[in-house]
């Protein structure tokens, strides 16, 4: 076998009287990046590890009517396939314990995972896994958040598909419309976005002869991680021990348990380590992407350039469970009138359910969007009242001492004089109007 | 029914065993325990998987493991010599050019590829060299940076 | 899927017997770069791989009897770097260079590229426009087959389960012609086109003597646009001409709406790209100095 000497790592770099602010440091990881030495998810490796492959439905809706493990348990290489029934407490949620670990009763979307198969080889796992029979009973499914939202639509759980209203209110808006000179009224929409992380989720679970469970996987964040695997395991969090492994990017995208308690329950009934590692198809069709979000802005502006009213409605494409959906809105929520005063604000964000992946977390948190829309929309309002838009914005900016709609009040704003400095950097020219 | 494949390795001889569906890159990872080439898509979309197949860059999650019998493969552990980093390990490092660094040992191969072809690439050229190699972290920027600066230290720099 | 078996021929007549006894579960392999990826989605399940890399002499390029014959397993980057292709049919090589990437063009090979009958095949257009003629051999006598008659229908080639698509033989230039292709994708690299085009000209004194027009990703098959040729044909270069052509072009499309543009977007696309290809078809005619002697 090849033998392969690593150079030395580079030398520390040495605290000076000047601190080491502002020095060039490599990170300290920097050698064993270059030379293929992380180790990522897929890396992990155990002496008599079986490989794991989920089974997934074909339907974004559906009852699951029976579940026939005969055909695969005797496929060759199987050595156990969990379900639904298999979790101690199949249930969990952020916000909203609505999830469930493996779906049992129903499947919500196209891809969600219904039995997961261990195996001596990752072939014999996808070929056992393809032989699980599952009987479904498709229901309507609905795709369009606001047909969600109609009383006629299918219903994921229960009561309502809106499973979260965020209202955000401030002085009076009908009031401020009522002084406006002029009214700008827009509808912006954003689509699914997957984070498509290089290095696809991926993980080993090794199990302890006392009944303990050690597992690595590449997360973003191993506590919350190893919290829940606990929970849903019904194990005290002492015996759950989390390892994030290298993260091959996460961006949102590795922010919460996925295959966690199915290896850890693979691994303790077959009392061997299982790895699990997604393909870029899982990817982009089981896991969490950025909410799609539609939003409708109504804006009210004095002749002069003042902002006076600022009304909001963003309807968030939730998918079938809330996941990140409720935390992401609120943050979306806060930011959705932008970084202007505005006397009157009212922001509505609606959470609704729909067959549609399931958003969650992604860089930005919700914030994208809106922001998307609301400088758009500010560049529209500008032109309205016939204002250059830097000067527009210059003008409405929140300052030290301006607050959110939400009141929370601002220290240290800094938004005037990092525009001023932009566009002395971009070296804006605008002919007849005033900056 | 596996079947014995014989290639180069990093400048060595090696013989495994494989299945005549089993990729390259597989093979490597799972049969040879060269964990240093990453499989990102499993489709040649993404070019984590970039190995060298007698010099050129290849995606090996598309070489099936047979074909490459009688090869010189050589793969992110085999850059540089002994103990030396080859000049784009170096600018990496130097530039700074990874995040996750999941894409670096793919865009390395193809990198060290690139220099031992052409000494002084334009960033045309650079940006050309890697267009089969995502990054989903670091905007290429700072990587085509770094390949230019290893261009001015390397001349035809030969991976072993 | 259950591991196929695999055998490497030494000569074609070999791999022709191995093909037709195993019948629909064996297939022929070249660079692996389609087969592999629809191996991996299930899309085939082939149960023998006939791996066609040790049959000597097909990856030779080579002028015999007045063409040029580009051997089927010649990776797109031998196609590129190819003296001789830059030098007679550069056209190939313009198409070659956009293709996939790197890595890819290090592995796909020409006869992958044509026998994947894939509507979106970079190297047909400029092939159909130089009037390329396939060569396959089977267990029988081997056959040639215009370039066009290869492609049946999306994913479908004219090739029997016994035959293998050896070589492509191009007639070697002559004075006073030109060629171009385009491909327009979402992306500069690692693409399929949403549509590529060819056209290739014979000008004399300002006339267009013989004109071909080829368009990819705008019907079942790689199609010639032979409306526009008849209009063409005999006019003068000049830019009215070469539009009123594109337009025919690209009203003789058959395009589909997929994930990647909608047929609307496609015809006007067409219409684009094949007023340019002949732009510079006939700027290149009209630059041309025979290098080579024929």
């Amino acid at each position: 076998m090849t033998t392969i000497t690593h150079p030395a790592p580079p030398t520390v770099i040495e605290e000076t009287p000047s601190g080491a602010v502002g020095r060039r440091v490599p990170r300290h990881d920097a050698l064993l990046q270059v030379t293929g030495r992380v180790v990522y998810g897929d890396d992990m490796h155990a002496a008599g590890m079986l490989w794991a492959r989920a089974v997934r439905s074909p339907h974004p809706h559906a009852r699951i009517a029976e579940v026939d493990l005969l055909p695969a348990l005797s496929s060759p290489g199987v050595r156990a396939i969990i379900t639904g029934r298999d979790v101690p407490r199949n249930r969990y949620g952020f916000t909203h314990q609505d999830q469930p670990v493996l779906a049992e009763d129903c499947v919500r979307h196209v891809g969600e995972a219904v039995a997961v198969v261990a195996a001596e080889t990752l072939r014999q796992a996808e070929e056992a896994a393809a032989r699980v029979m599952v009987r479904y009973e498709p229901l309507p499914a609905v795709f369009d958040p606001l047909e969600a939202m109609r009383t006629d639509a299918p219903r994921l759980h229960q009561d309502t598909n809106v499973a979260e209203h965020i209202r955000i209110r401030e002085g009076d808006v009908e009031a401020g419309f009522a002084q406006a000179d002029a009214i700008v009224e827009e509808e912006f929409t954003t689509g699914f976005v997957e984070h498509a992380h290089l290095e696809p989720h991926a993980g080993l679970a090794i199990p302890s002869p006392d009944g303990a469970i050690t597992i690595y996987s590449s997360v973003q964040r191993p506590f919350l991680v190893a919290g829940d695997t606990a929970k849903v395991l019904a194990m005290s969090q002492n015996r759950v021990r989390l390892i994030a492994t290298g993260v091959g990017g996460g961006f949102g995208g590795k922010n919460e348990m996925t295959f966690e308690p199915w290896i850890a329950l693979l691994a303790l009934r077959t009392r061997r380590p299982v790895k699990i590692v997604f393909t870029r198809e899982e990817e982009f069709q089981a896991t969490t992407v950025r909410h799609p979000y539609r939003m409708r802005y109504r804006t009210g502006v004095r002749a002069d350039g003042t902002l006076l009213a600022r009304a909001v409605e963003i309807i968030s494409d939730c998918g079938a469970y809330v996941s990140w959906g409720a935390s992401t809105l609120a943050k979306a929520s806060i930011h959705a009138a932008g970084p202007y005063a505005i006397p009157h604000v009212k922001i509505d964000g609606y959470l609704v359910y729909t067959n549609n992946p399931v958003g969650g977390a992604m860089r930005g948190f919700g914030v994208p969007q809106v922001g998307f829309a609301y400088e758009c929309h500010t560049d529209a309002v500008a032109e309205a009242v016939t204002m250059d838009p830097i000067a527009f914005r210059l003008r409405n900016a929140l300052r030290d001492g301006g607050h959110l709609p939400t009141g929370q009040v601002l220290e240290r704003v800094t938004l005037a004089e990092t525009l001023r400095q932009a566009l002395e950097m971009a070296e804006w020219r605008r002919e007849g109007r005033a900056s | 029914m596996p079947s014995e494949v014989s290639f180069t390795l990093n400048g060595e001889r090696v013989t495994t065993a494989v299945e005549a569906d089993e990729s390259l890159a597989w093979v490597l990872r799972e049969r040879l325990g060269l964990l240093g080439t990453k499989i990102g898509c499993g489709t040649g979309d993404c070019g984590a998987c970039t190995i060298l197949l007698d010099g050129h860059p290849v995606c090996s999650c598309l070489l099936l493991a047979v074909k490459a019998q009688g090869r010189a493969v050589v793969t992110i552990e085999g850059l540089g010599a002994p103990g030396q980093l080859h000049p784009v390990q170096q600018a990496f490092m130097e530039h700074g050019a990874l995040q996750c660094g999941f894409c670096g040992p793919g865009l390395l191969v193809s990198a060290a590829a690139l220099l031992a072809r052409d000494a002084h690439p334009s960033e045309e050229a650079v940006r050309e060299a890697i267009a089969g190699n995502l990054c989903r972290c670091t905007g290429y920027a700072k990587i085509v940076e770094a390949i230019l600066a290893a261009s001015k230290d390397a001349v035809g720099e030969q991976s072993r | 899927m259950k591991p196929p078996r695999y055998v490497a021929p030494l000569t074609v007549a070999e791999a022709a017997r191995v093909l037709a006894e195993e019948g629909e579960g064996a297939y022929a392999l070249a660079g692996g770069t389609d087969l592999v990826v629809r191996m991996r989605n299930g899309t085939v399940r082939p149960t023998v791989l006939v791996d066609l890399q040790r049959i000597p002499d097909l990856a030779v390029i080579a002028r015999q009897d007045g063409h040029l014959r580009i051997g089927a397993m010649t990776t797109i980057a031998a196609l590129i770097g190819s003296a001789e292709v830059r030098h007679l049919t550069p056209v190939a090589a313009e198409a070659g260079a956009q293709m996939g990437a790197v890595q890819l063009r290090n592995l796909a090979t020409v006869g992958g590229n044509l026998a994947s009958a894939v509507p979106s095949a970079d190297l047909a257009p400029p092939l159909l426009v130089l009037d390329a003629v396939a060569r396959i051999a089977g267990p029988a006598a081997a056959r040639t087959l215009p370039l066009e008659d290869l492609f049946v229908g999306p994913h479908r080639s004219a090739l029997r389960q016994d035959e293998v698509l050896t070589a492509v033989d191009i007639p070697l230039p002559v004075a006073g012609t030109g060629a171009a292709f385009l491909k327009f994708g979402r992306r500069r690299a690692q693409v399929l086109a949403v549509v590529n085009a060819a056209s290739w000209v014979r000008l004399q004194q300002g006339i267009i003597a013989e004109v071909r027009i080829a368009l990819g990703a705008a019907a079942p098959t790689p199609m010639r646009a032979r409306a526009a040729e008849d209009l063409l044909r005999g006019q003068k270069a000049d830019p009215d001409r070469l539009d009123a052509a594109a337009v025919v072009a690209a009203q003789e499309t058959k395009p589909i709406s997929d994930l990647r543009a909608s047929a609307d977007f496609r015809r006007q696309l067409s219409r684009v790209l094949v007023r340019r290809a002949l732009e510079r078809a006939v700027q290149r005619a009209d630059r041309e100095e025979l290098r080579h002697a024929v």
